[in-house]
């Protein structure tokens, strides 16, 4: 086929052509842009610290104790007592409940989102879920499966799913049902329909879903760890909590704390900025 | 090639009882480019999406190269290759041009999309998001994807709306290359009298809602014809002095 006279159209925005869109967007998320987010951030950490110090340094009391002791502590744990198999066992309950929890709260959430009948009929029950407090729901998973790991895995995951199926149904309630037309019109298979016009449409709402979803199930972790495991970080903080091992209480939440930002900043920044420049409506 | 038959009675709108097409009955023959004029909120993009089957109702009778059709369904199996040209371009923002293009495409017929976008004028815009382009060059997308298929019906609705009267000049033009080249069936919904005139082998005209066919013209002027060249603004002139009500979709 030869092009068509309408061919000059072809407007003068050549300027665009010179900026490498893959890999500048690349490059921006893995490194300028993480760079300038690290400095800010280590700023805050250091301010954080150094008011730590000071009133650890006024206060003068074995319940407060300064930074340095707590990272004294966090050495002896380290070095002489269990965090790290501590820290990786609750990191793995973490993820596992983490993955989970989104999968079937993604799953009911979009079929509450895009079926009326559904979201009627599950509506009441997601209400309640909801409002069943963390600790009942451990406590009833550990009566009735018996003090197993399945049992603490289950607990958590049905504490995160009400809130993931909230958020997940709301993005599937707002889906843009004009590029389902088109998706509609030109036949595409379910699945192509599926993971290239419906769920790219829900990624914010997924990425959302994922971040609250991290800070809550690490909580609720430790509590199950508290409750019913001999292992795990939650465990380490009962039984430092009997010694009254305050420094040492501190040097798990620290270690943990860290860890958390490790994973925001080096997953779901990055993620995000993908998102932001995909679903960019103008 | 494809002839298209269109009967409808009693659509409602989609969340009301209110009727929004009353009765209409016409059909297109094989390559023709069919214009189809009303005023606004008589329905005409209801009536597209009844023709594309997205919408449907008790007593329609759409069919497509006459093959017969049981009442109230549209044969879609019929009709592989429909294109449809919304009044915003609905590209996926999460998708590359060239990206938006291969998602409605097999694997197999990946190999052409360079020459059309070359034909749109877009040759070297296929790695950018739709975010990253103009309006227009937007519709030239949009136009790039419903030819991809190779469209045996194409239908559109007010395409060039909301765009300068250049680019919508040339995006006109460029239509009408890519319909001649492969004599393709089209149905096309605008206000603009002008326009239609300039595309169009006939007009059918609607009233207000609840519409109905109020006329049909056909346009026996030569091609190429221009915008507003004299024997296109005379032709509009006389019929517009025939009818004087006829675009507000009255016919006294």
């Amino acid at each position: 086929m030869k092009p068509l006279p309408c061919d000059k159209l072809a407007t003068s925005k050549s300027y665009l052509n010179k900026i490498p869109l893959y890999k500048g967007a690349c490059t921006m998320i893995f490194s300028r842009e993480l760079f300038a987010f690290l400095l800010l951030r280590l700023g805050v950490i250091i301010a954080i610290a150094a008011l730590w110090q000071g009133l650890a340094w006024i206060i003068a009391s074995p319940d407060f104790p300064s930074l340095f002791a707590v990272i004294n502590s966090v050495q002896f744990h380290f070095y002489e007592g269990e965090m790290v198999t501590n820290i990786v066992l609750t990191l793995r309950r973490v993820l596992l409940s983490f993955i989970i929890a989104m999968l079937l709260g993604g799953i009911i959430g979009i079929m509450m989102g895009v079926n009326a009948w559904i979201n009627k009929l599950s509506d009441t029950l997601l209400i309640i879920m909801l409002n069943i407090p963390a600790l009942v729901t451990i406590l009833l998973c550990y009566i009735w499966f018996g003090l197993v790991e399945s049992a603490a895995i289950a607990a958590v995951v049905i504490n995160k799913i009400p809130t993931v199926v909230v958020m997940i149904r709301e993005g599937a309630r707002a889906v843009d049902k004009d590029l389902l037309a088109v998706a509609i019109i030109y036949q595409l298979s379910p699945s192509k329909t599926f993971f290239r016009v419906f769920l790219p449409q829900l990624y914010p709402f997924i990425i959302a879903a994922a971040r609250s979803g991290l800070s809550l199930i690490w909580k609720i972790v430790l509590v199950v760890e508290l409750l019913g495991r001999s292992d795990g970080v939650g465990f380490a903080l009962n039984t430092l909590f009997q010694f009254f091992d305050i420094a040492g209480i501190l040097a798990y939440t620290l270690v943990f704390v860290v860890i958390i930002l490790l994973i925001e900043a080096l997953i779901f920044k990055p993620f995000d900025k993908l998102v932001a420049r995909g679903i960019r409506f103008d | 090639m494809i002839e298209l038959s269109v009967a409808i009675k009693n659509k409602a709108y989609a969340n009301s009882k209110q009727t929004v097409l009353a009765q209409l009955d016409f059909t297109v023959k094989s390559g023709e480019f069919v214009a189809i004029i009303g005023p606004s909120g008589c329905g005409k993009s209801t009536l597209l999406n009844m023709i594309s089957g997205l919408e449907t109702c008790s007593g329609q009778h759409i069919s497509y190269n006459e093959s017969a059709n049981t009442e109230g369904n549209t044969n879609k199996d019929a009709l592989q290759q429909l294109g449809y040209i919304f009044q915003q371009p609905r590209l996926m923002p999460w998708l590359t041009v060239r990206e938006n293009i291969e998602l409605i495409l097999q694997a197999d017929q990946f190999d052409k999309i360079d020459d059309l976008l070359a034909q749109v004028g877009l040759a070297n815009e296929g790695d950018y998001f739709p975010s990253q382009l103009s309006g227009g060059m937007q519709r030239r997308v949009s136009i790039a994807r419903a030819f991809a298929i190779n469209p045996q019906l194409l239908l559109l609705d007010e395409p060039f709306n909301s765009l300068d009267a250049p680019t919508a000049a040339r995006l006109r033009q460029l239509l009408m290359d890519l319909c001649k080249q492969r004599s393709t069936t089209v149905v096309f919904v605008t206000h603009d009298l002008q326009e239609a005139v300039y595309l169009a082998d006939r007009i059918i005209f609607l009233s207000d809602s609840p519409s109905r066919i109020i006329h049909q013209s056909v346009i026996d002027l030569p091609r190429p014809r221009k915008e507003s060249g004299v024997s296109e603004l005379a032709w509009q002139a006389k019929l517009l002095l025939k009818f004087p009500g006829l675009l507000a979709g009255r016919i006294d």
